[in-house]
């Protein structure tokens, strides 16, 4: 697994409070997103999206543009990350 | 007459802490109206017992002796609180221009070796200046670790704080 | 669960944590999907603590502020908290929060030896009314006043301005932010004409050196001090230099530290001047169009008592020099005097410490004459096992960075030059420096005093809850100030009382005379933070005086006072701070106060209604008033006057002051407040929104006075961080009296320092001024010499340390919120007693021995830490004061600077021995 590319984005999805369900659940079934987080209150959603390339997240970001329900996507982080397999470690933050 | 047993009469309180285990959310929320001529003395208020003209009796203070690794992390108040350090960091605490006695252990890099936990990748994110990006290093602005993570000695609390999580 | 995650879910789980932290996104317990939903509502607001003001997002949930977090769209701190920070919703929840009025009861009725007894609200205030106006028919206005607040948020303060100087006519009002900010003030309005500072925070990522004056900014600011260390850590070329009395966490990321003996940071500054002149490095373009050179008298004792008849025997000696000052040696070489002689000078001008005028360049450079290298060296150096080559060496790097035309300089001061009986002065003496040199209201350069408390600048200064202000920099003794104030308030002419009031520490002194008999204690706890507080806490118990608490916490001045009256705390309120960069910043109340507790703006507004006009608008006796204009000794009865202006004379405070008709039109429920509640309307049963209202009154003195603020809706938009005031157009002003950035800089002029207060000043020479007429200064700041003065008291043979105090980082002052936080109270549990080893030992003491520190005034008991965060020299010892454990203000010396009247809590002399 060493050397692999791989890359993480870090997206912000606003989706129409009412319809933020069926955001999630959309937004779940796409391969490699993963929502985190969600606020209710501004109908946010915080999610993860694995790429290999920088292309893909572009692409992947303005596919999700067009979602039904979704306001607006944007991309907040991007993580690359050469793959060694270390073993991980505590986050520290969430102990 | 009669005596105002709770909210007001720190020590009791205290007390009930160390005994009774700690206290919960309902103990604040239903904290019993008192009756209407409750009263309380002024040596009962405030953290420090006896009057204003008294002196205190002070004590040592029981300062934490565990070395890194030997103590577990303490319990945080919420999920945003950063987690207090656990260990004694008297001989430790050196957080200079050029040296960081905390990060030696709690870098990323040196962590896993350490068997130490790791400052989390928040930590390594430049949030004035370009928020979006994790980058290799701890950044300068929580560089002082102890502004935010604070040591702690073996003191029982003056008061009970049942803050709601 | 840290070994289940793999690598790939552990760089997720922190993109997605990070990114949620960007985006304002509430993330618990993140590798859990289950607790992913944590229910919690986050909205901004700001940090109950210190003056640097960081911006949080408070968390709700079941009713209860759950957490609160770093904003990261704030740009004070971007997301970053201190451990007090983070404890901003766990100190709202101390077990033994007060949930309703206790008085002071025997038998069913009030007695000032009894015990405290819940009573109802309408109780309270019943006995908070007759004692009131028992005191008020005796003393008059005079006999009553309030201590307020730094924390005051800015609607409340408003409102005990109103309500004292508009409604009981007495300007008895001076909040806690005397002895935090005055000498700031003080030196703000001698040398700009105006209040607060020229810079902003911007200034230290823009800068190329940063020093700290008497400032741990480590400890007291610390996400403040987080920019700096952050600014050093990216360019070697960025230098910090700390100066303080004793090596603190400050010194830890300074490239230079000067350890200085106390209270001669006023011979460095002159040395430094002195360097600046003789390298030819004064900045003659600025200085010639934008600066003059001035002076003031000398004699000026210390704002101790002119009297010894409430003394102590052991503090007469101190006392004495209130009256006649023997000059040191330092002192006469520091003035051209010959040392080999005795000079005796009379302290004759006490009264009018604040005169100046202008002196010429000759003057100056002849006055800066004697801070030779050597002189300042020997006197300043404040560790006694350095070497003098080094600490002049020290001294060379420091003149030279403010001497270099190519580097920008920024300094920073706090309580070590603001508490200083020579406070007002050695503020005045960084503007000096910073002046000759042109590194003034640059970005990137200034000198640049920071507030110790969230609202010191925002309510105490800008709306000005002093004994002699009035909002928006105006003064009651100034009659055009008072005219507008009362055209604003739509108050008969001289309603208003001229007299200056007491300070808070008079207000003490006042109480313990018998003239000051009806004292009412908001958001502050001034039985353990004023000095020698022996005094002041016998008197509340001794004397017939009513003193009413008000407090969210059973604080240490509860123990003494007679009614104690149960307040909301931060986010159970709605409120607006201003910060130490003008930045004023708003919260909304997320959550209920618990039980009868209830807004200080509330008990404000309710205890108004007890008063009819024909009560305190009639003929009043003020000892002491002489005023042009107004029969001495007493202010005049406006009752017929008011009913011309519509009012009747059985109308109370209330309607005429608060529930104004401009008032009422603020209505509540207001769009504003949507989802969220409003304690004060609620408790009062309003259908108007008093903390709007209030605001909006108080802007019109700001607008057009190059104070203005923003609406008070503005501050409150989803999109606002705040906003540096002057605010105009919308748009915030970071660095004012320059052209580039200030728009009420004159057209086309690259600097404008137009503060209009002291602005006409005869010419003189160093020993007075001359009998010319006074010269008009229009849009130039003063340039002040001032000369080193040896403090109040000093340490001898009876007393023999030096005792210093202040602040820690996890507390908040007198930790009365804070030490109810058992994280912060294990990580400092009591106040110690901070020595040099060798000083321990000739006492036989040792770490964590408990040690007794007596003054002339007092004597506490403290365990000593030796080393530590604070490694003091020889000869001083330093104590926190924020343990009701540990009042070390029994201790302390109420000596005052006798321009801005504020405490030098970092100088006396004590003695410390083995319990």
């Amino acid at each position: 697994m060493a050397n692999e590319e791989w890359s993480v984005s870090g997206l912000c999805i606003t989706a129409r409070p009412e319809r933020m369900a069926a955001v999630e659940e959309m937004l779940n079934a796409r391969p490699g997103l993963e929502v985190h987080a969600r606020d209710r209150r501004s109908g946010r959603l915080v999610a993860v999206q694995e790429c290999a390339t920088v292309e893909e997240h572009r692409q992947k970001l303005r596919e999700l543009q067009t979602l039904p329900g979704v306001v607006m996507a944007e991309l907040v982080l991007h993580y690359r990350d050469p793959f060694d397999g270390k073993e991980p470690i505590a986050t520290g933050a969430r102990e | 007459m009669k005596r105002l047993l709770f909210p007001l009469v720190s020590i009791g309180v205290v007390l009930s802490c160390a005994t009774g285990g700690p206290p919960t959310d309902t103990d604040v929320a239903s904290a019993p109206p008192p009756s209407p001529q409750a009263s309380v003395s002024e040596t009962e208020i405030g953290l420090a017992p006896g009057t204003a003209f008294e002196q205190p009796s002070q004590a040592p203070i029981a300062f934490n002796r565990s070395d890194p690794g030997e103590s577990e992390l303490r319990p945080r108040p919420n999920d945003e609180f950063p987690p207090a350090i656990p260990h004694s960091v008297e001989d430790l605490e050196t957080i200079t221009l050029t040296e960081n006695s905390c990060l030696e252990c709690h870098d990323p890099e040196a962590a896993p070796d350490m068997g130490a936990p790791a400052a989390p990748s928040s930590h390594q994110v430049d949030r004035r200046r370009s928020p979006e990006v994790i980058g290799e290093e701890t950044v300068g602005a929580r560089w002082v670790c102890t502004s935010c993570h604070v040591a702690q000695t073996d003191t029982k609390p003056l008061v009970a704080n049942p803050a709601p999580r | 669960m840290k070994e289940d995650l793999s690598r790939r879910d552990f760089v997720k789980t922190s993109v997605a944590a990070a990114t949620a932290a960007v985006v304002g996104v509430p993330m618990t317990g993140a590798a859990d999907p289950g607790a992913l939903d944590s229910g919690i509502a986050w909205e901004k607001g700001v940090c109950r603590f210190c003056g640097v003001g960081c911006g949080l997002m408070v968390g709700t949930r079941g009713g209860h502020v759950a957490a609160v977090k770093g904003d990261p769209d704030n740009p004070v701190n971007r997301g970053l908290l201190c451990a007090k920070g983070y404890a901003n919703a766990n100190i709202l929840y101390g077990a033994d929060r007060l949930h309703k009025p206790l008085l002071r009861m025997k038998d069913g009725r009030f007695d000032k030896k009894g015990d405290f007894t819940e009573v109802s609200w309408e109780r309270a205030f019943d006995e908070m009314e007759r004692q009131f106006k028992r005191v008020h028919s005796e003393l008059g206005p005079s006999g009553v006043g309030v201590m307020g607040s730094g924390q005051y948020t800015i609607p409340e303060g408003y409102a005990a301005v109103k309500l004292t100087k508009a409604g009981w006519r007495t300007n008895n009002i001076d909040p806690n932010a005397r002895h935090c900010m005055a000498s700031a003030v003080a030196a703000f309005i001698q040398v700009f004409g105006i209040d607060e500072p020229s810079g902003c925070y911007d200034d230290i990522e823009l800068t190329d050196t940063i020093v700290t004056w008497g400032a741990n900014m480590a400890e007291m600011h610390p996400m403040l001090w987080a920019r700096v260390v952050d600014h050093r850590l990216r360019s070697k070329d960025v230098k910090v230099v700390n100066l303080t009395t004793y090596s603190n966490r400050t010194s830890e990321c300074a490239d230079t530290e000067l350890v200085i003996a106390p209270q001669t940071d006023l011979a460095i500054w002159n040395y430094i001047a002195r360097e600046i002149i003789k390298s030819d490095a004064v900045d003659t373009g600025f200085v010639t169009e934008h600066c003059v050179l001035a002076a003031g008298p000398t004699d000026i004792g210390f704002g101790m008592p002119g009297s010894d008849k409430h003394a102590f025997p052991a503090e007469l000696d101190t006392l004495e020099r209130q009256r006649v000052v023997t000059l040191t040696n330092d002192e006469a070489i520091a003035r051209g005097l010959d040392p080999a002689q005795t000079h005796r000078v009379e302290q004759k001008t006490a009264a009018g410490a604040g005169a100046h005028w202008l002196i010429s360049f000759d003057e100056f450079k002849k006055a800066l004459e004697p801070y030779t290298l050597d002189f300042v060296a020997s006197l300043a150096k404040g560790d006694a096992d350095e070497d003098v080559e080094d600490f002049k060496m020290k001294l060379q790097i420091l003149a030279d960075y403010y001497a270099d035309p190519e580097r920008k300089v920024v300094s920073f001061w706090t309580m070590g030059f603001n508490q200083h009986t020579r406070g007002t002065w050695v503020n005045e003496q960084a503007y000096m420096v910073h002046l000759l040199t042109g590194k003034q209201a640059k970005p990137g350069s200034g000198a640049f005093s920071l507030t110790g408390q969230p609202s010191a600048c925002g309510t105490a200064r800008e709306v000005g809850t002093f004994a002699h202000r009035l909002p928006a920099d105006m003064v009651v003794a100034n009659p055009a100030h008072r005219a507008r104030s009362e055209e604003i308030w739509e108050l008969p002419e001289k309603t208003l009382n001229p007299k200056v009031g007491s300070h808070i520490t008079q207000m003490m002194r006042d109480l313990e005379s018998g003239a000051l008999r009806w004292l009412w204690v908001q958001v502050t706890n001034p039985f353990q933070c004023t000095a020698n507080a022996n005094h002041w806490l016998t008197a509340a118990r001794e004397k017939d005086c009513f003193i009413v608490v008000s407090d969210i916490y059973p604080s240490y001045s509860c123990k003494v006072a007679d009614l104690i009256l149960p307040c909301a705390g931060h986010f159970e309120k709605w409120g607006l701070y201003g910060n130490s960069e003008r930045r004023t910043q708003s919260w909304r109340q997320v959550v209920d106060p618990p039980g009868e507790a209830r807004s200080d703006l509330w008990q404000m507004l309710e205890f108004s209604k007890r008063f009819t006009l024909a009560e305190v608008w009639g003929e009043q006796q003020v000892a002491g008033l002489a005023t042009e204009g107004f029969e001495p000794g007493k202010l005049p009865d406006v009752l017929a006057a008011a009913e011309k202006l519509g009012y009747r004379r059985d109308q109370t405070l209330f309607e005429v002051l608060f529930a104004t008709p401009t008032a009422r039109k603020f209505a509540w429920p207001d769009p504003v407040g949507e989802d969220h509640r409003c304690c004060t309307v609620e408790a009062g049963g309003l259908d108007w929104f008093p903390e709007k209202a209030l605001f909006e009154e108080y802007r019109r003195f700001g607008l057009d006075h190059a104070h203005d603020l923003a609406p008070f809706d503005t501050y409150y938009r989803d999109e606002v961080r705040g906003l540096r005031w002057p605010v105009i157009d919308g748009k915030e002003t970071r660095w004012r009296f320059n052209g580039d950035y200030d728009p009420y800089v004159k057209d086309g002029g690259d600097f404008d320092f137009y503060g209009p207060a002291l602005k006409s000043l005869k010419k003189g020479t160093l020993s007075g001024p001359g009998g010319d007429e006074p010269v008009s200064l229009a849009g130039k700041a003063k340039i002040f010499f001032r000369p080193y003065a040896a403090p109040a008291e000093s340490p001898d043979g009876d007393y023999d340390l030096w005792l210093c105090t202040g602040r820690v980082l996890e507390h908040w002052h007198s930790g009365t919120m804070t030490r109810r936080v058992p994280e912060l109270n294990a990580a400092q549990p009591r106040a110690q007693i901070f020595m040099h080893e060798a000083d321990a030992a000739a006492r036989g003491l040792k770490r964590n021995d408990v040690a007794v520190i007596e003054s002339r005034r007092g004597k506490v008991d403290a365990v000593v830490e030796i080393g530590g965060r604070n490694p003091v020299p020889k000869g001083l010892v330093f104590v926190p004061w924020f343990d009701e454990g540990v009042p070390i203000n029994k201790v302390t010396l109420d000596a005052t600077c006798p321009i801005s009247k504020q405490t030098d809590f970092k100088k006396c002399a004590v003695r410390v021995s083995k319990v």
